[in-house]
């Protein structure tokens, strides 16, 4: 429900120094600006970049955030793989699944 | 004002921040068709180069996002993302309020263009400047595409008359196009891709000079790769 907190939340901190800043010395405080569920708020203040990505956090954002976790590359991938894994398929934006990793479709 | 150059290249972040990952035989003719759209860039004696690219979230968010954006600023500063990471140094880039002020005017006849007075750039801009002008020596003009790829709350492809109306005006662009406009060129000097409108008349801006300094300063620009 809330993926659109969790996503305007990163894109303010993405472009703003200040705020990254702030994230750093406290993000509970910044979190506290957002409308979030517990498990959005875990997720960011961890960060569980896997759990991000699997609450639908858009790539180009998600990207970004990593980024500025010093989170290397290889790194940002496999976070996002192990995410499915432990969480399950993404659950809602533009990259939801439908399907699991495993099931088949149209029998193939 | 007319178009004496319109070019289209990629953008990737991994382009500069993972360049290490690269084969060189395959990184390095790359890079170098990088420098030489560059050189042919100023070639044309070019003053500002408007820059379609992709907006990853620098600036418009899910709040407010219009279909199709122009900046209008003076200043720009980038990229967003952590310089060490995009391997770009968070800079300082040149704009031309006025000149974006004119242009939007134009486009607004046809097609339903947002403004913005501010607007940072993240790797979608910097990245092909870093390549193409890396001393700033142009004048930048960023634009969004008309339909941005983000969430797939609209048609990917904007509708037919705007977007029609919008390649008209700036040609069409799938990828990420550099636009340079030479102010001092007259309209009935075509160049490489479509005129803009006579009415924008930018004839009576810029001066030789200040076109031979840039043209200079593109020479000069740092081999930095």
């Amino acid at each position: 429900m809330s993926l659109y907190q969790v996503q305007k939340l990163l894109f303010e901190l993405n472009r703003d120094p200040a705020i990254q800043r702030a994230f750093e010395a406290d993000g509970g405080a910044v979190a506290d600006r957002y409308d979030l569920t517990e498990e959005e708020r875990r997720a960011l203040l961890e960060p569980d970049i896997g759990l991000l990505y699997v609450l639908g956090v858009n790539g180009q954002i998600l990207m970004h955030f990593a980024a500025f976790k010093q989170i290397a590359w290889a790194d940002y991938l496999q976070r996002m793989r192990d995410g499915v894994r432990i969480h399950g398929p993404i659950r809602a934006g533009v990259y939801k699944m439908t399907t699991g990793l495993d099931e088949k479709v149209a029998g193939v | 004002m007319t178009l004496v150059f319109s070019g289209i290249c990629s953008h990737g972040p991994g382009i500069t921040g993972r360049a290490d990952l690269a084969p060189p035989e395959l990184r390095d003719p790359f890079y170098a068709a990088y420098r030489k759209m560059g050189d042919a860039i100023c070639a044309t004696g070019a003053e500002a180069l408007i820059v379609i690219a992709a907006e990853h979230f620098a600036n418009f968010f899910m709040n407010n996002m219009p279909a199709y954006a122009i900046g209008m600023a003076d200043q720009y500063e980038g990229p967003i993302e952590d310089p060490d990471w995009l391997r770009i140094p968070r800079q300082q880039v040149r704009g031309d309020a006025d000149l974006s002020r004119r242009l939007i005017a134009e486009v607004q006849q046809t097609v339903d263009v947002a403004y913005a007075e501010e607007w940072k750039f993240d790797h979608g801009i910097m990245v092909p400047l870093h390549f193409l002008d890396p001393a700033n020596a142009l004048t930048i003009i960023p634009a969004t595409h008309p339909a941005p790829p983000r969430l797939r709350l609209r048609p990917r492809v904007a509708p037919r008359r705007r977007c029609g109306a919008a390649t008209h005006r700036f040609g069409r662009h799938r990828g990420h196009l550099a636009l340079a406009v030479h102010p001092r060129q007259r309209t009935d000097q075509r160049g490489v891709g479509p005129r803009l409108p006579r009415s924008l008349g930018l004839g009576r801006r810029g001066a030789a000079d200040r076109v031979h300094r840039r043209r200079n300063l593109c020479r000069r620009r740092p081999g930095r790769l």
